[in-house]
């Protein structure tokens, strides 16, 4: 149990510009003050003091805002008595954020950098703190987030907001600023999702190495350019065009072939519900026919079309491509 | 690293030992070898190698741990589905390497950088004796090169000849000892009756400097070999993995040309051809392991064993050259593909072996 005394003291004894125990942003108020208006603050703040000094928050920090707006002058406190440490009062700080709601991943990079301005080390974070956090004992998940804080803004929105995926982001933030400044026009404008974000990053990364540019210059070329800018497209064609675009860097004898097996493929004006397939990846020597029918004529139809594939010779053309 | 004169030798900086392998010949023999190590002894291999793979990996770098094996010694090698394979088995004596390939199967596998000799080779004796006996008629292509490189620490270990030795009056098994190093000298003076085939893993040799910095260059592997075929060994070559690169013609075809000017065709019992090709875990292995590798930037797609391999076209291309090259020295040299469809096969050599057992049939012909 932590030691404290219950006061009503003024608002300005606290030193509202102390925010070494701040853990999450105040965010939206309006709730907040609502709810004090018509019921008063329900929640007391930690405090402590050092020496005279003024008061110090360790919890209430969006409390101590509704309460400013509200031009409140008193504020009931626990004033904590124990001469603690600032990794204790810290702790403090953490348990009482946690009985109220989860931390969102940019809060949890916040804590595991505040536990280490407290003096916490590594495996200090990892046996201790992590499970405080709902995580395992894993070193991968403290190197996951360790980082994350120092994303800009709009990414770690994007992170908190589940709209990027946590993979992402420990990419992100070990890349240049200029290619995640590069890389967020593309997220932006394609309202890509998580696989898709995930992939483009794994081709781009490896097109900058093999063609020696840099994110922004591949993701700035006209090709890109033409395709993002498109007032005609459709995020989702526009998404479909930018991938082909990537694949057909990343992977050009591939793409090449597979370009050529669906221009050969085309020239057989096979109707919807009738498909030749090759494998995966032109792996494996065996094709598929993808084949629907309502009834015996269109059966027979179409067996006919399949037939006239291998006797206009688009079959063979197919079969040699690679 | 890579230039010739080195002598690409293991230095370990500590030796664990369990205790059940104490006292057991192996291990006698690693401790006189190093008696200026303190040597550490434990009752459970296993929480050094738990400790090992959890910790920083720099901490047990170096580290020889001499462990008891507790499965089986003998493993037939895994393949891959809905591939020729040529049924091999797989004698797993030691685990490690010190190495370092850029594209090593092995950091897949083997999730700490411990050195793990298995010394309980009674048991491993006991193994082979009972599965050689009990199947005369079937043959035996054994190898120790799968989760370690069968002579790198053979300086210490002296193992390389302790198999030879005990494979030399078989009739229905051969061992194959597959390394980049040069640590041929316990080999010399043997009385092997060609029961052991002595074979190098072999590249280009502008890729054994990008992706094999730890190892001693193609002409001192060459080196090597030409004093094995002096001993009268059967010798096997390995070009696996090919890596695609910009040069890659002039390369391998520099390669193949230096193994002919060294060795005959006659002595050598095969050539194998395998394309660079991994699981998809190991490409983020390979990159964070060695960021500074162009491997991982190769056409390199899922294929029928969701492996990631070369775009089909490409290893056609590097298979069906290498083959001309070769059969160009020698018609008569047994060149096979290592992992590949019957298809890859057909395209590259103009024939395929039915069938995995089929592949076995002619490399057993080929040492029996």
């Amino acid at each position: 149990m932590i030691n404290t005394s219950y006061h009503i003291i003024k608002l300005d004894e606290i030193d509202d510009r102390n925010e070494m125990f701040r853990i999450k942003e105040s965010g939206d108020l309006q709730n907040l003050i609502v709810s004090i208006r018509k019921a008063g603050l329900l929640t007391p703040l930690y405090v402590y003091r050092k020496e005279n000094q003024k008061y110090r928050q360790v919890t209430g920090f969006k409390r101590l805002a509704a309460l400013k707006k509200l031009v409140i002058t008193h504020v009931p406190v626990f004033i904590v008595k124990d001469d603690l440490t600032e990794i204790e009062l810290f702790e403090i700080a953490l348990l009482e954020n946690l009985s109220v709601q989860q931390f969102r991943p940019s809060e949890i990079s916040i804590i595991i950098k505040k536990l280490h301005d407290f003096g916490q080390n590594r495996e200090d974070i990892i046996k201790k703190y992590l499970p405080l956090l709902g995580f395992g004992r894993n070193p991968k998940v403290y190197d996951l987030y360790k980082d994350l804080y120092k994303l800009e803004k709009h990414w770690l929105e994007a992170l908190d907001g589940d709209r990027i995926s946590i993979d992402l982001a420990f990419l992100l933030v070990n890349a240049d600023k200029s290619d995640r400044h590069a890389f967020w026009t593309v997220v932006d404008s394609l309202r890509a999702g998580k696989n898709n974000q995930r992939e483009f990053w794994f081709l781009c990364r490896d097109i900058i190495k093999m063609e020696n540019t840099s994110l922004k210059n591949l993701l700035e070329s006209p090709d890109t350019e033409q395709i993002l800018n498109n007032p005609v497209l459709t995020f989702a064609q526009k998404t479909e065009r930018f991938k082909n675009l990537l694949w057909e860097k990343r992977y050009p004898r591939y793409m090449k072939v597979k370009q050529e097996y669906n221009t050969v493929l085309k020239s057989a004006k096979l109707p919807p519900g009738l498909n030749i397939l090759h494998a995966p990846f032109f792996e494996g020597d065996s094709y598929n026919v993808h084949f629907e029918f309502k009834s015996e004529q269109e059966f027979i139809q179409k067996i006919q079309l399949l037939q006239s594939v291998s006797d206009k010779g688009i079959l063979k053309v197919l079969l040699e491509l690679v | 690293m890579n230039s010739p004169g080195q002598t690409w030798k293991f230095y370990p900086r500590r030796i664990i030992v369990e205790d059940t392998v104490r006292k057991t010949e192996m291990s006698r023999r690693i401790k006189d070898r190093f008696p200026e190590i303190q040597v550490e002894h434990v009752d459970d291999a296993n929480v050094i190698i738990e400790q090992a793979t959890n910790q920083d990996k720099e901490i047990w770098r170096n580290t020889l741990l001499l462990a008891r094996q507790r499965g089986p010694f003998l493993r037939l090698c895994p393949g891959t589905q809905k591939h020729i394979c040529c049924l091999y088995h797989n004698l797993d004596v030691v685990a490690g390497c010190n190495l370092d390939c850029s594209y090593c199967i092995l950091q897949g596998y083997i999730n700490n950088p411990l050195i793990t000799v298995y010394c309980n080779h009674e048991d491993m004796y006991t193994e082979l004796d009972r599965t050689l006996k009990s199947h005369p008629d079937r043959f035996y292509r054994i190898g120790s090169g799968e989760l370690s490189d069968s002579l790198t620490f053979d300086y210490f270990l002296g193992l390389g000849a302790d198999l030879v030795n005990y494979f030399s009056d078989k009739k229905n098994a051969i061992i194959e000892l597959k390394t980049k190093n040069i640590h041929i000298e316990g080999l010399l003076g043997l009385e092997h009756n060609r029961r052991a085939v002595i074979s190098w893993s072999v590249n280009a040799e502008a890729l054994t400097k990008s992706e094999e910095a730890l190892t001693p260059d193609i002409e001192s592997r060459l080196g090597a070999a030409a004093e094995i075929q002096k001993a009268g060994y059967w010798l096997g070559f390995h070009f696996d993995p090919m890596i695609y690169y910009e040069n890659w013609q002039e390369g391998y075809r520099e390669t193949v040309d230096k193994i002919f000017s060294v060795i005959k065709p006659e002595n050598i019992a095969w050539i194998s051809l395998g394309a660079l090709r991994y699981p998809p875990v190991l490409d983020k292995v390979i990159r964070e392991n060695h960021p500074e590798t162009d491997i991982v930037l190769g056409e390199l797609l899922p294929g029928r064993d969701k492996k990631l391999r070369y775009f089909k076209s490409i290893r056609i291309q590097m298979f069906e050259q290498m083959y001309s090259w070769i059969k160009g020295y020698s018609p008569d040299v047994c060149v096979y593909l290592c992992m590949e469809s019957k298809e890859i096969w057909k395209r590259a050599f103009k024939w395929s072996p039915s069938n995995s057992t089929e592949l076995k049939k002619l490399l057993d012909e080929r040492v029996k």
